[in-house]
């Protein structure tokens, strides 16, 4: 390590979220095309690369590491001169170091600042430890804060099913994989090998140009696409160490290679020792990203994660793909090292084409982003020709070797993810927040439903059209046929009354029985009406028809008892008996827009309970009006009768038709309820009997809509400090870099 | 599932198959929603019926064979080599063709189809003139050279759907380097799945593998396609570099415009697998049917049996009919006490029972009853949701979803209408007025003498006490003085009170029978026409739903129907 060598990474880095090692630019391709603004690049080395800027030679492989000594164009060339500043407070303690400079570009910005808050200065890194020139001392912090962070988001509660989920749920596998697989890894062994990831289209000859990075056959390859299967790791047998099972990749099983090119089987990581690889880089062959199977792009994503650097390897049939950009995209994004490799170039071609191909990925903003060439050749071995394939290897090896390099990957990698996380974490909030929301929704939903079944349980109960059908023809059936004077009335005097308490004759059993069917009619009419609201209001809304949609699953496994239990536990709030095995049904997600089986039988019940409740109301008062209870005294039974019917079909004749012959439900019990009890405590007392119903009824419905919410927290009943949990964390992991 | 097609005398058959995908859709369009139709099927039908009309109605005579492929993939080397001319640019850069190119052999009739395919007039190259002597047989074709499809340029993409869809066949021209990609299998393979009639797929660039290469390669490609339903696709072999496997690629081309077969196939191709995907929706549950899709058809779907008299007792328990019937008794029996009844005993009880309520008089409540019983509001609302749940629940036997919701909300649909219409057929059924038998009048013209009698009884009895025993007066004739007659007298009171109580209790007696006679009738004719009200407003609308569902099913049956040539 010379002086010299930390002045030119210092200088040379660019800053900007490409590819940012000292001699990564390659200025003969972007001088290939006339490139605008920026002040233009000083022309001594840009216009001589212009002149020739592909060897269209044997070797046919363009690099520019002699480009390593040029100048930085346009803004990379500025930041020469501001390197080593970085905002005031960002990253305190960090010491990787990252000469930053203000970015001009606006993409570029958000890297830039990033950059700076991790930077430190080459010399603070290298009188840490020689051979560990990654050690940082906020590592620990850092480790800390992840660590701290990786918590929440595991337990992020994404329950109900949203445009949004499936990708909160997809994202919180991917940072917990980019926390596990990489950025905690990378911090505990900073001295770990550069790791390589070959990425590209099927058929690109990313397992040749392995081979051939290797010197041996060590992965497959072949006409069948896709080729490789399984991923092949080669590095040298002195860096095996850092691809142990219990340091790398952690969750993927992996096999040794013995002998030459041992296919391994999918899934797979092939483990392949080479004394032809330079030290400390590792090389990964990663299955494609294009083919028609689909389980190789979600590996391959996985190995992206786990990288440090990428090696993108597309052909000059295919670079104008759309798979291929899509993943340029996602790696610029994501502000990773990269490289990108061109090749099967038929030689003749290499001059329209590279320029071609320079044209795309500067309209794509990765014209920093170090290419190498490959022409259409002979194929060996499964290797490229040695000379084909050295300006990758030398500039691999040299990579590992440079500890300015290496930082620089290091660096951008690393505080690429970081970065991403910035964005991406409050982003796994919001999502939080937005299942709090929906969760609210669906019980929100659930309560409307039930407040206005009760609302219209009220309005029946109070406009008399509660007294029609049967309830009234029995009614004029047992006042019309003079059973109820009989029944009423009975003589003066204690001794007689006893004497004459007796069975109410049947009519007026009838018109108890009609009165209590009507009212259990109703209560199971609104609660099955409430229900379906509730069910139909969930089916709009994505998170509800999940829910029943799991419960559809859910059947009746372990589900039912405790839907029984809360059934039998609410009907004995009511203090009712249930039966626990009538709700077994209820299990059944049609029934779940029904009301609950039990219901009619807690239903029956509290109506006779309220029927007592009448006639104690009617025996604890004298309700009578005084001029009657003077000649009479009345049947409390039968009083309690004429009362109920007063107080339910007092109400507004429904629809206010006068029919012919009378308004409804009102001649016959106004005249005679005001005759017998006065029309003001007619008024007093119906007011309170009505209440008590509305009571009554309120329990019964509250029951029911207590399954909803049952089933709602059945899904998991969310944290509601998880979201703001997660930003702290978040915020933490800033403060710690 | 293929269909052998012939041009002219089949394509009645066709139109059967495609009117029936178009009753499908009909039928399914008014069937929409969270469980119901998939509004993306319904309009790929909707398309696919568009483009088989417009296809149809356009030249039968020309054939449009497109050639699709990635970028790089040499199609518009083949176009050219098949053209004879260079036409379609070649270019190493990629991606190169961003229009579709089209050339026609023999241009007669073409011009309509090139306009509905939307090439543009400058893409558009005749070979009429240059017909040679081996592609005279190729007169009718009209060949697409189709932009790249995986190209950074997404429009691209969109147009290739489009030509796809539009195509009687489809040429795929894959090469080595690409020929397992996902932009092209995920995309457009798989949705061509039971197309192989109207499929090809050409592996180009073979001149840059080996012999023994191109087998594996073919192996793998076969098997790729297989997994996608594209087992019987013709694999061609070609290297536009070399010229090799263009004759048989050409001779692929002639097979297709000579038979003529490849328009209506590609639609029929197109309504199997629109079929497919529509039959989830016909199908029911093994259970219930099994016979699903047999021809011959099935019985007609049925609510279950039982459900139409369940639910007339349910409507006639919540309009309370028998307790009508009980309260018409009783209203009659009252009534009839007025002119039957014995006044005496009246008298009697007026005197014994001093009750206030009696103000409510009895006699008015039959009218009463009638105007409250017969209004809107003839049975509660919730006993008659509550039997029309019932009837959902379980009246509806097992159907796929979107037609288990759609006969439930018919059971519904009338439901707001039920109460009214209740109560209307039971002031129907109720008797007018309340009507005074003939004979009660008579009895009440009876119990009148009677009680005459009675009353010159007791003044009889008055007068012979007064004259006879008292001896007040004199000149008193003798019937009214002579204490000898008192016996008569008494015997006169005492007969007419006798009489009348019992004219009362024989005539109660008869009233009573009468009474229960008259009020099971009503009940009777109230149930037959609640049952009535119910097959109406409930069974009916279900039932229809549930022939619509049948109607889904025939035409399923037909969309599907394999027509096989004579």
């Amino acid at each position: 390590m010379t002086e010299g060598m930390d002045a030119a990474a210092a200088q040379s880095l660019p800053g900007g979220p490409g590819w940012p090692g000292p001699a990564a630019v390659d200025h003969s391709f972007r001088g290939a095309q006339p490139v605008p603004g920026h002040g233009g690049p000083p022309p001594s080395f840009a216009e001589a690369a212009m002149t020739a800027p592909v060897p269209a030679g044997p070797k046919g492989l363009a690099t520019a590491e002699s480009a390593s000594g040029g100048s930085q164009p346009g803004a990379a060339g500025a930041a020469g001169g501001a390197g080593g500043q970085r905002p005031a407070g960002a990253g305190a303690g960090a010491i990787w170091t990252r000469p930053a400079a203000p970015e001009p570009g606006d993409a570029g910005a958000a890297g830039i600042a990033q950059a700076a808050g991790i930077a430190e200065t080459a010399a603070t890194m290298r009188a840490e430890a020689d051979d560990e020139p990654f050690a940082r001392v906020d590592a620990r912090k850092l480790e800390a804060a992840l660590l701290g962070l990786r918590h929440p988001i595991r337990t992020v509660p994404l329950l109900f099913e949203s445009p949004g989920v499936a990708e909160a749920k997809a994202e919180r596998v991917k940072l917990l994989s980019q926390i596990d697989d990489y950025l905690l890894p990378r911090l505990r062994q900073s001295g770990a090998p550069i790791l390589v990831a070959l990425v590209g289209s099927t058929g690109a000859g990313k397992s040749t140009l392995m081979n051939s990075l290797v010197a041996r056959q060590v992965s497959a390859t072949g006409i069948r696409r896709p080729t490789t299967n399984s991923p092949v790791l080669a590095c040298h047998p002195d860096d095996m160490r850092w691809f142990a099972e219990n340091v790398f990749l952690p969750t993927l099983p992996r096999v040794r290679q013995q002998g030459l090119a041992m296919p391994g089987r999918d899934g797979l990581l092939v483990l392949a020792a080479s004394e032809g690889m330079p030290k400390g880089v590792a090389v990964l062959d990663t299955p494609d990203i294009d083919s028609v199977v689909q389980a190789h792009r979600d590996f391959a994503d996985q190995f992206l994660d786990a990288s440090d650097l990428w090696l993108f390897v597309t052909t000059a049939r295919r670079y104008a793909d759309a798979a291929v950009w899509e993943m340029l995209q996602s790696a610029r994004d994501r502000g990773a090292a990269l490289a990108i490799a061109l090749s099967r170039v038929p030689p003749p071609a290499a001059a329209e084409l590279s320029a071609h191909f320079d044209a795309m990925l500067e309209a794509n903003g990765l014209s920093e982003v170090r290419r190498f060439i490959i022409p259409e050749t002979v194929i060996t071995d499964a290797q490229l020709p040695a000379e084909v394939a050295a300006p990758i290897r030398e500039w691999l090896a040299d990579t590992a070797r440079r500890d300015d390099r290496r930082v620089a990957v290091l660096t951008q990698t690393m505080s690429g993810v970081l970065d991403t996380f910035r964005a991406r974490v409050p982003a796994l909030a919001d999502e939080v927040t937005a299942q709090l929301a929906l969760r609210h929704q669906l019980r929100e939903t659930v309560e409307s439903a039930f407040t206005a079944g009760l609302a219209e349980f009220e309005q029946a109960t109070g406009d008399g059209s509660l007294l029609r059908g049967e309830a009234l023809a029995r009614w004029q059936d047992f006042a019309g046929a003079g059973d109820l004077l009989r029944t009423l009335a009975t003589r003066r005097g204690r001794g007689g009354s006893r004497q004459r308490k007796q069975q109410l004759p049947a009519r007026a059993i009838a018109l108890k029985g009609a009165l209590q069917a009507s009212m259990v009619a109703l209560v199971m009419a609104t609660a099955d009406r409430a229900a379906e609201r509730v069910v139909a209001g969930w089916q709009r809304q994505p998170a509800g028809r999940g829910l029943l949609a799991e419960r559809g699953a859910a059947g009746d496994s372990h589900d039912g008892p405790d839907e029984s239990d809360f059934v039998a536990s609410a009907l004995a709030d009511l203090g009712l008996v249930s039966d626990p095995g009538a709700n077994a049904a209820d299990c059944d997600p049609a029934a779940l827009a029904r009301a609950t089986p039990g219901l009619a039988a807690a239903a029956a019940a509290a109506v006779s309970e309220w029927q007592h409740h009448v006639r104690r109301l009617v025996k604890a008062e004298n309700v009578t009006k005084r001029s009657i209870a003077r000649v009479v005294s009345f049947d409390d039974e039968a009083l309690a009768l004429v009362l109920t019917i007063g107080v339910i079909g007092s109400g507004a004749a429904p629809g206010g038709t006068a029919v012919q012959g009378g308004t409804v439900g009102e001649a016959v019990p106004r005249q005679m309820l005001e005759s017998l009890f006065g029309a003001g405590l007619l008024r007093d007392i119906g007011a309170r009997i009505r209440l008590d119903l509305r009571e009554r009824a309120g329990r019964l419905l509250a029951a029911e809509a207590e399954r909803f919410f049952a089933l709602i927290d059945s899904a998991g009943v969310p944290d509601d400090s998880a979201a703001s949990e997660l930003l702290q964390a978040g915020e933490a992991l800033e403060g710690a870099r | 599932m293929t269909t052998q097609v012939l041009d002219s005398g089949d394509r009645t058959g066709l139109s059967a198959r495609l009117a029936a995908l178009a009753r499908l859709v009909q039928i399914g369009a008014a069937r929409t929603g969270p469980d119901g139709f998939s509004e993306d099927l319904l309009t790929a039908a909707r398309e696919a019926l568009t483009r088989a009309g417009q296809r149809l109605m356009l030249s039968s005579r020309h054939t449009v064979v497109s050639l699709a492929g990635g970028t790089g993939s040499g199609k518009s080397s083949l176009f050219n080599q098949l053209a004879g001319a260079d036409f379609s640019t070649v270019g190493v850069t990629r991606p190169v063709t961003r229009q579709a190119h089209a050339c026609v052999w023999g241009v007669s009739g073409a011009g309509p189809l090139l306009e509905w395919l939307g090439v543009p007039r400058r893409h558009r190259y005749a070979r009429a003139s240059a017909l040679g002597s081996g592609e005279q047989l190729m007169n009718g074709l009209v060949l697409l050279d189709l932009p790249d499809h995986d190209s950074v340029m997404g429009h691209a993409t969109d147009l290739v759907g489009q030509l796809v869809g539009l195509s009687d066949l489809i040429v795929w021209v894959l090469d080595p380097q690409k020929y397992a990609d996902a932009a092209v299998h995920r995309r457009f393979l798989v949705p061509l799945a039971g197309h192989s009639e109207v499929v090809a797929v050409v592996l180009n660039q073979a001149d840059l593998l080996s012999a023994g290469q191109v087998e594996d390669c073919i192996h793998d490609l076969r098997r790729l396609l297989d997994s996608e339903g594209l087992g019987d696709v013709q694999i061609l072999v070609t290297s536009a570099k070399t010229g090799a496997g263009i004759e048989e690629l050409r001779k692929l081309l002639i097979e297709a415009v000579t038979a003529r077969t490849a328009a209506a196939a590609r639609i029929a191709a197109d309504v199997d697998n629109l079929v497919a995907r529509f039959e989830a929706y016909g199908a029911i549950e093994p259970g219930f049917r099994t016979d699903s899709l047999e021809p011959g058809g099935p019985a007609a779907m049925r609510l279950r049996t039982g459900t139409a008299a369940g639910l007339a007792a349910d409507f006639a328990a919540a309009a309370g009919v028998f307790a009508i019937g009980d309260a018409l008794r009783s209203a009659r029996e009252l009534r009839a006490m007025d002119y039957v009844g014995w006044p005496v005993s009246w008298v009697a009880e007026r005197l014994t029972s001093p009750d206030p309520a009696r103000k409510i008089r009895l006699g008015k409540l039959w009218d009463q009853l009638r105007g409250v019983t017969a209004g809107p509001s003839g049975a509660q609302q919730a006993a008659i949701d509550n039997a029309l749940t019932r009837v959902a629940d379980e009246g509806i036997p097992p159907l796929p979803p979107p037609w288990s919701r759609t006969v439930r909300a018919a059971v519904r649909s009338r439901a707001a209408d039920i109460p009214a219409e209740i109560g209307e057929q039971i002031g129907a059924a109720l008797p007018a007025r309340a009507v005074v038998d003939r004979w009660w009048r008579l009895v009440g013209v009876g119990q009148g003498l009677l009680l005459g009698c009675v009353l010159v009884g007791i003044a009889w009895l008055a007068s012979l006490i007064i004259f006879g025993v008292a001896h007040v007066g004199s000149g008193v004739p003798r019937l009214f003085s002579d204490a000898w007659l008192l016996p008569w007298a008494a015997v006169t009171g005492i007969a007419g009170l006798a009489g009348g109580w019992l004219m009362a209790r024989l005539c109660t007696r008869a009233v009573r029978r009468a009474a229960a006679r008259e009020a099971e009738a009503l009940t009777e004719d109230i149930l037959r026409r609640l049952a009535a009200v119910a097959g109406e407003l409930v069974i009916a609308p279900a039932e229809s739903e549930l022939e619509e569902l049948e109607r889904f099913r025939t035409a399923l049956r037909t969309a599907a129907c394999v027509v096989l040539p004579a």
